[in-house]
Order: structure tokens, then C-alpha cells, then sequence
């Protein structure tokens, strides 16, 4: 447990944050309306507490990275999510920045080579 | 899923009119699959006490409010004075006041009693403020003082909220007796006047202004009584009191004028000397004081009060048959 559990949290929130919009965008490649979306995502692993997730999905969608519509399904009205032709570019972008992020990291975290005869002076 | 619309309906209170209703209903269809989830698990419908669990787990209403920006609204000037929990009841209250207090100006600037009723009103809305806002600072203060503001004002710790509830018969009853006494000595006075002026009744009689106002107030008070009446034979009527007081309320704001202008309220039966006719005046113009400076102030905010409560019913209700009719 880290000395200041408060500024852990803090960093954890902050850490998600971003990675939270790239999972959505990814998940929702298909579509799903708020409910089965967070629970796709929970078994998958990431658990998005319910109110992060739903008015992340509309702010998303007032960017234009995704695209909803009011469907009837099992006899209920439901709001359908799926990604936009501009969220999906953004999606690639996104995750090319994701791939670089993460390789820097791992370069980084690799244990530090020892020098070899041709770079002793 | 009462529970449900309840819940839904708090939560509406602190969002922008605009979008509202869009937010609401992915709320509900959300909030809805997951309680068919968890019961497909358990096999059984959810228990009111599962649903409510389940409700809070989701989240207090404000905190739902929030995430979506909604406009909780706070009173700041430097520091926050008055927080989210209390700015909607505050503005309700504020304005509630200032209406009435327009009206009452307006019907007296047409009738002309005071020429400079502008300026009047606008003296009476400047003190309004400082008064309504100093009251609401101080709750504040001491709510958050003393940890937190209580959980029925936003409505997130009790399902349903208390105005929601079956009325207590203790609560019918024990309105009904007090009420009860105060009719009948109300409806005393005019046959033994020293139940509202002591040993002074020998000198001292009521006015013909008691005229105006006896009955209207009796009647009202017979209001007061038949709601308390109807409420221990049907707890279940929860609409009653706040409906049955919002009337009782607004009758007694229109009385006002004219009790104003119907004065004297006693007169000297003894026209000898000045002792008595100062008597008669000294209780004249405490009546004047109780009955139109300060009587209005509490049925201002019990107009204001009650009728954030009967909106309220009546959003649940028209939620309920909207639910219903789908």
C-alpha cells in the first residue's frame, strides 16, 4: 500500500481516464446500447462504474465519435451506440498512440543493458 | 419499479430542463436491465429492499446529476454559502416569494392604497432576499457542520422519499385534536371575546372587521380538519395534506388585503376616558402585526413549500401513467 493512498487514487483515476475512451470506442465497434456495453466490458476485464460510462458514451457521441439511435428491443425501447466513420479514425489514431505509449513504457521498464567492449572508449 | 420512478424523478430535479427527459429514459432502460439481470439470477422479482440497494449502489441522485453536468446550482461568494443540496429549495423559495410578493403590489398599486408601490416592491424584494438567503446560509452552515446534509432533502436515503408515504395515522390523529382545538376557540370568540383578549374583553369588543375574515378562517380551519379526518381513514392519500395545505395556504395569502383594509379589529365598548380606546388600538395594531407583517412570511414559504410538493406528486404520477400506458 502506497504512503498516500489519496494521491494513489488520484493517479489511478487519471491513468484510466484515457484508457477508458479507447476501450468504448474499441467495444463499440459493435454496437450496444449502455448496459451490455459495461457489461461487455466487465467481462473483459475492466469494470467502468455505471456513471463514468453513461455520460462518457454522450459525450462521445456530441464529438462525433459515435453515432446512437433509439431502438426496440425485447418489446423495450433502448439506445443503440456504435462507432462513427470519424470515430473510427480517431479509434486508429488513438490506439497508434496507445501502441507507442506502451512500447515506451516497456523499453523503459526493460533492465538496463551492460555496455559492451565497443562502446568502452 | 416504483422505486425506479421515484428514483429517476429525484434525479430530474437537479438536471437542465433540456436533455432531461433523454437522460431519464436511458437511465430507466439501463437501470431496468440491470434488475432483470439480477433477477434472472436470483430466479425471483427483486425485493423493495434489493431494489433500493440497488438503486444507491448506483448512485445518490445529485452524484448521478452531476456526472451528467447537471445544473445543481450553489450560491457562492468567495466560499460556497449555499450548497447544491439546498440551492434548488432556496431558488424555489426566493422566487415562490417574489411572485407573490409582485401580485400583492401590483393589486395594490391597481387600487391604488399606496402610490409609491414600485419602490415598495422593491424594498419588500431586497429584504426578501437578504432574509431568505441569511436563512439559508445559516441551514447550511449548520447541516454541513454537523455532517452532511439530511438524506430526505435529496432524496437518496429513503425510497420513497417521505412525502411519497403512507401518511401516519398517529400523525391524522394527533393534527386532528390540535386542529380541533384551535377551531373551537376560534369559533368561540365572537360568544366570549376573552378567549382572545383575556380580562380586556369588559372594555374592549371585537370590530366589525371580525365580520370579514370569521368565516373564512372557520372555514379553513374546517379544511384542516376534514384533511385530517380523510388521512386516518386513508393513510394512503398521501396527496391530501400537501394539496389540501397549498389551498389553505393561498386562500389565506388573498385574505390579506383584506383584513389589511378592513381594520379597526377591536373597538372601546366604554367611550370614557382613554384607557380603553388605547387598549382597543395596542390590540389593533398587534393584530395588524401577526396577521399582515408577519403571518404572510410563513405563508409565503408554506405556499412555496407545499407547492414544490404537490409538483412533485403530480411528475410521479404523470410518470406513473406514462409507465403504465407503455
Amino acid at each position: 500500500m502506497p504512503d498516500n493512498p489519496e494521491s494513489f487514487e488520484n493517479l489511478r483515476l487519471e491513468l484510466r481516464r484515457g484508457c477508458l475512451v479507447v476501450a468504448a470506442l474499441a467495444q463499440l465497434r459493435v454496437e450496444h446500447y449502455g448496459y451490455t456495453l459495461r457489461k461487455a466490458l466487465a467481462d473483459l476485464g475492466l469494470d467502468i462504474d455505471e456513471n463514468t460510462l453513461y455520460p462518457l458514451l454522450r459525450r462521445l457521441e456530441t464529438q462525433g465519435l459515435l453515432v446512437s439511435e433509439w431502438r426496440e428491443e425485447n418489446k423495450r425501447n433502448k439506445r443503440f451506440y456504435r462507432l462513427s466513420t470519424d470515430g473510427e479514425r480517431t479509434l486508429r489514431l488513438l490506439l497508434d498512440e496507445w501502441r507507442g505509449i506502451n512500447g515506451a513504457i516497456d523499453r523503459i521498464l526493460a533492465p538496463p543493458r551492460t555496455l559492451t567492449g565497443a562502446g568502452r572508449k | 419499479m416504483k422505486l425506479l420512478t421515484v428514483y429517476l424523478d429525484a434525479i430530474g430535479n437537479y438536471l437542465h430542463v433540456r436533455g432531461r427527459g433523454d437522460i431519464l429514459r436511458e437511465l430507466e432502460e439501463n437501470i431496468r436491465s440491470r434488475m432483470e439481470d439480477r433477477e434472472s439470477e436470483l430466479g425471483r422479482p427483486l425485493t423493495e429492499r434489493e431494489q433500493q440497494a440497488l438503486l444507491l449502489e448506483h448512485g445518490t441522485p445529485l452524484e448521478v446529476a452531476a456526472r451528467y453536468g447537471g445544473h445543481q446550482g450553489t450560491l457562492t461568494f468567495g466560499r460556497q454559502l449555499i450548497g447544491p443540496e439546498f440551492f434548488p429549495f432556496y431558488r424555489i423559495v426566493l422566487f415562490a416569494n417574489w411572485i407573490i410578493s409582485a401580485v400583492i403590489h401590483g393589486g395594490m398599486a391597481l387600487s391604488r392604497v399606496q402610490v409609491d408601490e414600485p419602490k415598495a416592491f422593491f424594498v419588500s424584494a431586497a429584504v426578501q432576499f437578504v432574509v431568505i438567503t441569511s436563512i439559508f446560509c445559516v441551514v447550511d452552515f449548520l447541516q454541513r457542520r454537523s455532517g452532511g446534509v439530511p438524506p430526505a432533502l435529496h432524496g437518496h436515503g429513503q425510497f420513497p422519499p417521505t412525502y411519497l408515504r403512507d401518511v401516519p395515522r398517529w400523525q391524522s390523529f394527533n393534527g386532528f385534536l390540535a386542529w380541533l382545538v384551535i377551531a373551537a376557540w376560534w369559533a368561540l370568540i365572537p360568544s366570549y371575546p376573552w378567549l382572545a383578549i383575556g380580562s380586556a374583553a369588559s372594555f374592549v369588543q371585537l370590530g366589525p372587521a371580525w365580520s370579514t375574515f370569521y368565516w373564512p378562517i372557520l372555514l379553513l380551519l374546517g379544511a384542516g380538519l376534514a384533511q385530517r379526518a380523510a388521512n386516518y381513514v386513508h393513510p394512503e392519500w398521501n396527496w391530501l395534506p400537501p394539496v389540501t395545505r397549498l389551498g389553505i395556504n393561498v386562500i389565506g395569502l388573498a385574505l390579506i388585503y383584506p383584513i389589511h383594509a378592513s381594520g379597526p379589529y377591536f373597538v372601546a365598548t366604554n367611550v370614557l376616558g382613554s384607557g380603553p380606546a388605547a387598549v382597543a388600538r395596542a390590540f389593533d395594531v398587534m393584530t395588524w402585526w401577526v396577521a399582515v407583517a408577519g403571518f404572510p412570511v410563513f405563508l409565503f414559504s408554506q405556499v412555496a413549500l407545499n407547492g414544490w410538493i404537490v409538483s412533485q406528486h403530480a411528475r410521479f404520477h404523470q410518470r406513473q401513467r406514462k409507465e403504465q400506458a407503455s
